[in-house]
């Protein structure tokens, strides 16, 4: 086919030279731990605030270039170097499937993202440990161990599962597509009230609970 | 005590043992998992001067299988933890005063920058992606105080309303919105599994389903009836047959020396005439409840569709389109069967089983008694089989949903598919799940051919039972049995086969009716959001005045899309509306259609709210060129004509002409008879456009909005459009949305939207002086043009 013949990063040359993303790395970011809260120190070239402030107000015209170049006259070289603090930051894995550890947005208070982790693991030993047990925090649910029953009743379903402490109930709605298949052995099903509830592994799971989900796959 | 969760018994004790009374309270709320995430009972309780956090474990006592009723329950509390947070909080003291007539507490010695350390700070909600927590700052320090799941997380969310207002200004004021607690059933107390839907499945009623799904049977009682009789009719002569042919014929025709002796012929004709007039009247009973199912699934479709139709827009998107329209369907099939072969199958059962029954014990009570016993423990055993085999058909149901939805994706997505050249891949998606069909049907069937078999093996036994049984008391003359009532009592044995068989299989029919007739009925009652006033206000002729004034709207809870918006259109003027993707432009648009009505402030069409019109009203003098154009399957005619069928062609004609899409229609062979929509010939984006304004120029409203209207076409015949457009909106009142800010140039009035707020309003020139937005983007537009060498 067509598609064979077409290099891995598409016939148009490397996108990475497009645009730049703004990852964070020990160079210029340090996460600080301030009793479980994270926050962070940036060190940005000068240029590139600027840059940064003029995409801002042309939000929507980031593809037309010269656009851009416009504003990043108007707006001149910004006045103020040096590191820039934010008392709190909040992570977010880009792709929550896949990476765990990889491609971590962090975003300020009001949901701007600062930059993007390429892997946890260009950190020092202790940021990671921070940022591990953040996201680890974050992206916690509920573990099904068990399935005791699930009941269909009226176009919703009603679960009873054993997860690690003890016996849940919870309502599902429209239960096909509250079930989302992470894997093709990790499933997740989101309840009515948006709780998410994992099955880590179809395979771990016994005859009988696996009976029970199967009819849903 | 502000009780946002339920202030239960065994708080009461928790909290006592804390030293916690009653009175000492001022919010109470409870939240279900500790800080480490782990489910938990924390009880949240906000006093005059402390924040106390009691942890612990519920135990709900009474029997298992009793927690249905869990108020009627005995539940304890057991502690496993305890932290308190004291602070200060200012007496009501006048404004502008705040934190200096404070107590200092006793760990306040930590001040920064001159300001009262207050103990506790900030109470917030962090949102996680399951979960949440609830924040404070103690002391200056950030932290982690207690967490939910999202369940508890509107318990939560109100604690830290009404804690925070506390701890401002030790106000104890309620919003009566957020008591407004519907989410209990209110006949057993429980939480309803779906706060949306107030429907409590501990204690809905099934017969009041069964009774309106026969309501809608009644126009046809007649039909009914006779089906009904002639499924007497057919059981009794079910029942009689087996005595002709057995008892009747060994005992009575073979038997030397009684009456009927050698009567051969005659029996034969009376043999092969019940079985004839039992096949004729079967062919009638099932002609006639054919056609009344086939009519009530008809009236019950189109009660539903009806009720979509008066439905509100939000009712959609909440729920996917598709799925909803695939589930009536299948729902109303599922009834359609129901009515077609369920119920008739069940009364002919029904009758037959308790007939037969009848007559076995009248032939041989002791051996209808054994019968008795051995008969429903096969059954069972044969009920478990095909339970499996229920389970295979909804796997292979399943796959074939799974494959359709592959094929149809890939269909509908055949263009996207072409460009990106996937067709391989499709291909390997679309194997992959036809070849897991192939797998479930096959197993289906390799079931179907072992256990059927095997069930009429296990019910072939159970005869053999009441074989051995028989013979014995034949050969010992117990109880007066002779050889021809045994074959006869054999006989009736193997007539109750099929009806037990069938009375297992009914209660999986009987459930999935109800479930289909139950989410029916859900959509038929349910109440649309945008209702119309019952005595709307008659405005007659309209001028054409639109205002907003302070107008809010959310889509869901969470973020306000429009934020306390006003501005107005003068009667005939033109309104641009410019703002960012996304900043809630046409949403605005929407509002004004009510499509979604506002969640605060109001619309106002010449002084008159526009919830107090009437829909006809409102839409005959309100008309849209959406963003989204949608053309039905039809002509192009019966597309322009759409919202005024009665048109003439001459007025077609016109509307098309001013839109634009004259040109390209009469290019057509079949001209404005030429069929479009999917299937059909395809249009260019802007040829949809075009028709899509010439179906609201056609309606000739009042007041005319256009969002994005000509954004597909080339720069020409965009202008050639805004031209005619232009001469249109003379004499009429007009709200243009675009990004292509040339376009609006001659508006009287722009509006600019910035993230749902109003930010900037005034005329061209004004905004260009006034050097805000509107300017900026204006340059930047103009620059842009003027590089790739286009002059405006
Ligand atoms: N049905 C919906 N449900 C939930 N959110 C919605 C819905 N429709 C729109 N939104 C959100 O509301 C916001 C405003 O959308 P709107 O369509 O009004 O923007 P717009 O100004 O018309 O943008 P554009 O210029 O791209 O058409 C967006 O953030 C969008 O994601
Ligand atoms: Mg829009």
């Amino acid at each position: 086919m067509i598609m064979d013949n077409i290099p891995e990063k598409g016939a148009g040359g490397a996108l990475t030279d497009v645009v730049k993303i703004e990852y964070l790395k020990p160079e210029n970011a340090e996460f600080i731990s301030r009793n479980g809260f994270i926050s962070l120190k940036v060190l940005k070239p000068a240029a590139d605030q600027a840059a940064d402030q003029a995409e801002d107000q042309t939000a929507d015209q980031a593809e037309d270039q010269t656009a851009d170049q416009a504003t990043d006259q108007a707006a001149g070289p910004a006045a103020e170097t040096g590191p820039e603090e934010y008392d709190r930051v909040f992570l977010h894995r880009c792709f929550p499937n896949e990476l765990t550890e990889e491609y971590i947005s962090v975003l300020d208070r009001d949901n701007n993202e600062i930059g993007v982790i390429r892997n946890i693991t260009d950190f020092p030993e202790d940021a990671q440990e921070l940022l591990r047990k953040e996201l680890v925090r974050k992206y916690h649910v509920t573990p099904i161990k068990a399935i005791r029953s699930v009941n269909e009743k009226y176009g919703y379903s009603y679960w009873k599962v054993k997860d690690g402490a003890g016996d849940r109930e919870f309502t599902v709605r429209d239960t096909y597509r509250s079930i989302t298949k992470i894997s093709e052995d990790r499933i997740s099903v989101t309840d009515v009230d948006g709780n998410r509830f994992e099955i880590p592994s179809l395979k771990a799971l016994d005859p009988g609970s696996r009976k029970k989900i199967d009819m849903f796959l | 005590m502000i009780e946002i969760s339920k202030f239960r018994q065994e708080a009461k004790n928790a909290l006592l043992s804390r030293g916690l009374r009653e009175d000492d309270i001022v919010v109470f709320a409870e939240t279900d998992m500790v800080t480490d995430l782990n489910y938990a009972t924390v009880y949240l309780v906000l006093t005059e001067d402390r924040l106390c956090v009691i942890e612990g474990q519920t135990e709900i006592g009474g029997k298992p299988g009793k927690l249905n009723r869990r108020d009627a329950v005995h539940r304890t509390f057991s502690e496993t933890g305890y932290r308190e947070y004291d602070f200060t909080v200012p007496e009501k003291i006048p404004e502008g005063e705040c934190g200096t007539g404070a107590e200092e507490s006793d760990r306040s010695g930590d001040e920064a920058d001159g300001k009262t350390d207050r103990g506790i700070e900030e109470l917030s909600v962090e949102e996680l992606i399951s979960c949440g927590y609830l924040c404070a700052k103690i002391h200056g320090t950030p932290e982690r105080i207690a967490a939910m799941s999202r369940t508890a997380m509107r318990d939560v969310r109100l604690f830290v309303k009404y804690a925070g207002k506390y701890l401002d200004d030790r106000s104890v004021e309620t919003d009566e919105e957020d008591f407004k607690d519907d989410r209990f059933c209110p006949k057993c107390g429980n939480r309803y599994p779906d706060p949306d839907r107030k429907i409590c499945p501990r204690c809905m009623e099934k017969t009041k389903i069964y009774k309106r799904l026969m309501q809608f049977s009644k126009k046809y009682r007649f039909q009914m009836l006779a089906v009904l009789l002639s499924l007497a009719a057919l059981s009794a002569l079910g029942v009689i047959a087996p005595y002709v042919s057995t008892s009747f014929f060994y005992d009575k025709v073979l038997a030397p020396g009684s009456k009927w002796y050698a009567h051969i012929a005659f029996a034969i004709v009376m043999i092969i005439g019940l079985r004839f007039i039992s096949a004729l009247v079967s062919a009638l009973s099932g002609v006639i409840s054919a056609r009344v199912s086939g009519h009530v699934t008809y009236d019950l479709k189109r009660t539903i569709f009806s009720a979509i139709q008066r439905l509100s827009l939000s009712f959609f998107t909440a729920r996917q389109t598709g799925g909803l329209m695939n589930q009536i369907n299948n729902d109303a099939n599922t009834i359609y069967w129901f009515f077609c072969s369920g119920v008739p199958e069940f009364l002919k059962n029904a009758v037959q089983l308790i007939a037969v029954f009848v007559i076995l014990f009248v032939m041989n009570p002791l051996l209808a008694a054994a019968t008795a016993v051995i008969m429903p423990l096969f059954a069972y055993s044969v009920w478990r089989v095909y339970r499996r085999m229920t389970t295979l058909h909804q796997r292979r149901y399943v796959s074939s949903r799974s494959m359709n939805s592959a094929l149809s994706d890939a269909l509908s997505g055949f263009r996207v598919v072409k460009s990106f050249a996937r067709e391989k891949e499709e291909t390997e998606r679309f194997d992959k799940r036809s070849r897991r069909l192939a797998g479930d049907s096959r197993t289906v069937t390799i079931f179907n051919n072992t256990a059927l078999p095997l069930t009429s093996f296990i019910m072939y036994l159970s005869n053999v039972v009441v074989w051995a049984l028989g013979g014995w008391m034949v050969i010992s003359g117990f109880g007066g049995m002779t050889y021809g009532k045994l074959m006869a009592f054999i006989a009736y044995v193997t007539l109750m086969n099929e009806p037990m068989f069938m009375f297992v299989d009914m209660i999986y029919w009987f459930s999935d009716c109800t479930n289909a007739a139950g989410r029916l009925f859900e959509i038929a009652d349910a109440e649309p959001d945008v209702r119309e006033r019952e005595d709307p206000v008659i405005l007659g002729e309209m001028k054409g005045h639109v205002e907003f004034r302070n107008v809010e709207f959310s889509y869901d809870k969470s973020k306000k899309v429009i934020d306390g918006d006003s501005f107005d259109v003068e009667p005939g003027q033109t309104l641009g509306l410019v703002g960012h993707s996304g900043a809630g432009k046409s949403t605005l648009a929407n509002l004004l259609m009510r499509l979604y009505d506002v969640t605060g402030g109001e619309i106002l069409i010449d002084g008159v709210n526009i919830k107090d019109l009437s829909f006809a009203e409102l839409r005959r003098n309100v008309g849209i060129v959406s963003q989204e154009t949608y053309l039905f399957v039809g002509t192009i005619m019966d597309n322009i004509r759409y919202a005024r069928p009665e048109a003439t062609f001459e007025e077609v004609l016109t509307a098309a002409k001013i839109s634009g899409a004259h040109d390209f229609i009469v290019k057509l062979q079949d001209g404005y008879d030429t069929k479009i929509g999917f299937g059909y010939k395809d249009l260019s984006g802007g040829e949809r456009q075009r028709l899509s304004i010439a179906r609201a120029v056609l309606l000739n409203p009042k007041i005319l909005i256009l969002d994005e209207a000509t954004a597909a076409m080339d720069t020409q015949t965009e202008r050639r459009i805004q031209e005619a457009l232009t001469e249109l909106s003379k004499g009429r009142t007009t709200i243009m949305i675009a990004h292509r800010l040339s376009t609006l140039r001659d508006a009287e009035k722009l509006v600019v939207i910035e993230e749902g707020k109003v930010q900037e309003t005034g005329t061209h020139s004004e905004l260009l002086r006034h050097k805000g937005i509107y300017s900026k983007l204006y340059t930047l537009q103009l620059e842009a043009l003027r590089n790739i060498g286009v002059e405006e």
